[in-house]
């Protein structure tokens, strides 16, 4: 009540006249019962409204929450790429090892085939001379003097393995060499 | 301000209205408790009940839709004002875009003639209609001052001006309404 009567006497002393006049003024009436049904009506139109903005939100407008966690989303993601990229790194050293290993394999059976594809072309290519050499050989054993064969170079060891007599003769050989 | 004991004050209305469970609540207590003083500032600014109940209305949704926004150092009380005098200046520029600041008091002034509850008292009218033709910012000055009995303090948080310019707002407002009155009777 005090700042009633304070507005008033300032008023008062401003203008008396305007203050009389104002406290003569007669207030303005509202229908009857529109205060009693004026929350209602606000509550009601509060209510649509906020359903309306719910319909905006599911059409276009992000979720309530959306930009607040945003931060959180794109931080995981990088984190996930993170992880990622070092999986595919690691698979990727792991394919290079791998090469590596089956590369130095291969070359280990490579070397293998062809050092044994050598020796078998060793064989093969052995001179037609000597096969013939050698069939001439089994064939006339007993007329032929092994030991002066072997003392004059006449025949190599390729031929001379191939004559079954040779190891027996060489066997000898060593013996005598013994004996002295 | 004048307080009313059958209303929750300003600090529990805020805390229901924050729990989501509570919020419909609390709201109802916000429209409850300022809903007549809200509507008196309104109807003085539009000048008559149909466009005041709009603005009303329009008020109170805008209110909720803000209430998050609502900073707890300031007074609820000056900030519900500031959204119902916000709302009562855009409702009158709608209604006559594109007219001056002086058309839209002669509108208000109109509007308050056309009002069917206005009791219809030759001076009085005048009087009436002097306060109305002040210029915007006097008018809702003296309005606040004189019929909301606000501190000059709160019609600072209202209007953000000074309270040495409000002081003389408001002394200019009143001197204007004595000479429109001394001129016309």
């Amino acid at each position: 009540m005090n700042k009633r009567i304070d507005i008033e006497n300032e008023l008062k002393e401003i203008s008396p006249e305007t203050a009389r006049l104002l406290s003569d003024l007669p207030g303005q009436s509202v229908p009857q019962g529109y205060f009693d049904t004026l929350e209602a009506q606000i509550m009601a139109q509060v209510k649509v409204q906020a359903a309306l903005d719910q319909l905006d939100d599911i059409s276009d407008a992000p979720g309530e929450d959306y930009f607040s966690s945003l931060e959180d989303r794109v931080l995981n993601a990088i984190h996930l790429e993170a992880q990622v990229g070092k999986y595919r790194k690691i698979k990727v050293l792991n394919i290079v090892s791998f090469i590596k290993y089956a590369a130095v394999v291969l070359v280990i059976l490579g070397s293998a085939v062809l050092i044994k594809y050598n020796l078998v072309q060793k064989e093969d290519d052995m001179p037609v001379f000597d096969q013939a050499y050698i069939e001439y050989l089994k064939k006339n054993i007993d007329d032929v003097d092994l030991q002066m064969l072997i003392q004059t170079d006449v025949a190599n060891d390729g031929v001379l393995n191939e004559i079954p007599s040779y190891p027996d003769i060489r066997h000898e050989d060593n013996v005598f060499d013994h004996d002295h | 301000m004048q307080q009313n004991s059958e209303h929750p004050d300003d600090t529990l209305i805020l805390q229901l209205i924050d729990s989501q469970e509570k919020k419909e609540l609390g709201f109802r207590y916000l429209v409850s408790k300022y809903k007549e003083r809200l509507y008196w500032h309104i109807r003085r600014m539009v000048g008559n009940h149909e466009d005041a109940d709009d603005v009303i209305q329009n008020t109170f949704v805008k209110v909720y839709r803000n209430i998050h926004t609502f900073q707890y150092n300031a007074s609820l009380y000056t900030w519900l004002y500031r959204i119902a005098t916000n709302e009562s200046i855009n409702f009158l520029k709608s209604k006559k875009s594109g007219y001056s600041l002086s058309d839209m008091q002669e509108f208000a002034s109109a509007n308050l003639k056309e009002d069917l509850y206005f009791d219809e008292q030759n001076a009085l009218n005048k009087l009436k209609s002097a306060i109305d033709a002040l210029p915007e910012k006097q008018k809702l000055v003296f309005n606040l001052r004189y019929y909301d009995e606000m501190s000059y303090e709160e019609i600072a948080q209202v209007t953000d001006t000074s309270v040495g310019a409000l002081k003389a707002s408001y002394h200019h407002a009143v001197k204007k309404i004595e000479s429109f009155i001394k001129n016309t009777i």
